[in-house]
């Protein structure tokens, strides 16, 4: 489990600080601090580590341009966490059309987790959450790429926690179904 | 937490942990070079979009032409009219027209054909009449 690393807001706000009065090196200190987890986040969905890090690289870019305009009201991490579920969103869009239009050079059949002795692979699986509602999809993509609790989604999301535990529980029947897991 | 959502969880991949920093970065900063360029770009096409239009609208720098000669600038008058049908000339009944040929007459020292113009202008007044 990761939740958001409170220890670690002073200091993301120092460096945000120093990058805001023209320290480019600081930027290079929190996109390290970062990295793993934004790329780790991204892996699980994508399965392939040069599109993790890829999406990584559009996050940071945003970051980069916003960052500026940081006004310190909430922990950095959230404010990252908020980048990557948009970047995730955007990518899971783009790959359902792509899906849809057959524009996949190559379909990938995805990894069929022997050990769970799953009927779904990975790639259905996200393919699945691909077609959810947005805040169906957000709660899950939080909930099993990050494992994040229910009240940190709520932080990201701007939504209350019971709302987040819904949308997963309505995202979850949702999925089973799609899935047929019985 | 039922078996399915375990099992949701459990599909989770772990990152790769070797990811080399130091290359990620220069990629990134080759990136942030490349939108920055295009920013810069994009912005100073749309300055001179914005300065052709304001000159095309103001016309600024285009002289101003002032016409050398005087012409009907209601063309429906001119293009109503029928040529063929008309009697009269126009030129008759054009009261300054006569008086400005009066005065050209009189400045040009024809004093007796002015009177012989005057005195032809009011016969055919009174012809009409």
């Amino acid at each position: 489990m990761r939740p958001i690393v409170r220890n670690d807001m002073q200091n993301d706000h120092d460096l945000i600080h120093q990058y805001q009065n023209g320290h480019r090196s600081a930027y290079d200190e929190i996109v390290r601090r970062h990295l793993s987890n934004t790329i780790g986040f991204f892996y699980t969905f994508t399965g392939d580590r040069m599109a993790a890090e890829d999406l990584a690289q559009d996050v940071f870019l945003k970051l980069y341009r916003h960052l500026k305009r940081f006004r310190f009201e909430s922990a950095f991490t959230t404010y990252l966490y908020r980048i990557n579920v948009n970047t995730a969103n955007t990518w899971l869009k783009r790959s359902k059309w792509k899906a849809l239009l057959h524009l996949d050079q190559a379909p990938d059949q995805g990894e069929r987790d022997t050990e769970l002795e799953q009927e779904w692979t990975r790639k259905e699986l996200w393919d699945a959450v691909a077609k959810l509602p947005n805040k169906q999809r957000t709660v899950v993509m939080m909930r099993i790429a990050q494992e994040l609790p229910y009240k940190d989604i709520a932080e990201i999301t701007s939504m209350s926690e019971g709302t987040a535990k819904v949308n997963f529980h309505h995202a979850v029947t949702t999925l089973k179904k799609w899935l047929r897991d019985d | 937490m039922t078996d399915f959502e375990q099992k949701l969880i459990n599909s989770r991949l772990e990152g790769p942990r070797d990811t080399n920093s130091d290359e990620f970065l220069s990629r990134l900063h080759n990136r942030v070079t490349e939108s920055e360029q295009n920013r810069q770009i994009i912005t100073a096409s749309f300055m001179m979009l914005f300065v052709v239009g304001v000159l095309t609208f103001t016309q600024f720098g285009a002289p101003e032409l002032e016409p050398e000669f005087y012409f009907a600038d209601e063309p429906e008058a001119f293009f109503e009219t029928d040529f063929w049908t008309v009697n009269s000339d126009s030129l008759d009944a054009d009261e300054s027209y006569t008086d400005d040929l009066a005065y050209f007459l009189l400045q040009e020292g024809n004093f007796w054909e002015t009177v012989e113009l005057l005195n032809e202008l009011e016969l055919e007044e009174e012809i009409t009449l």
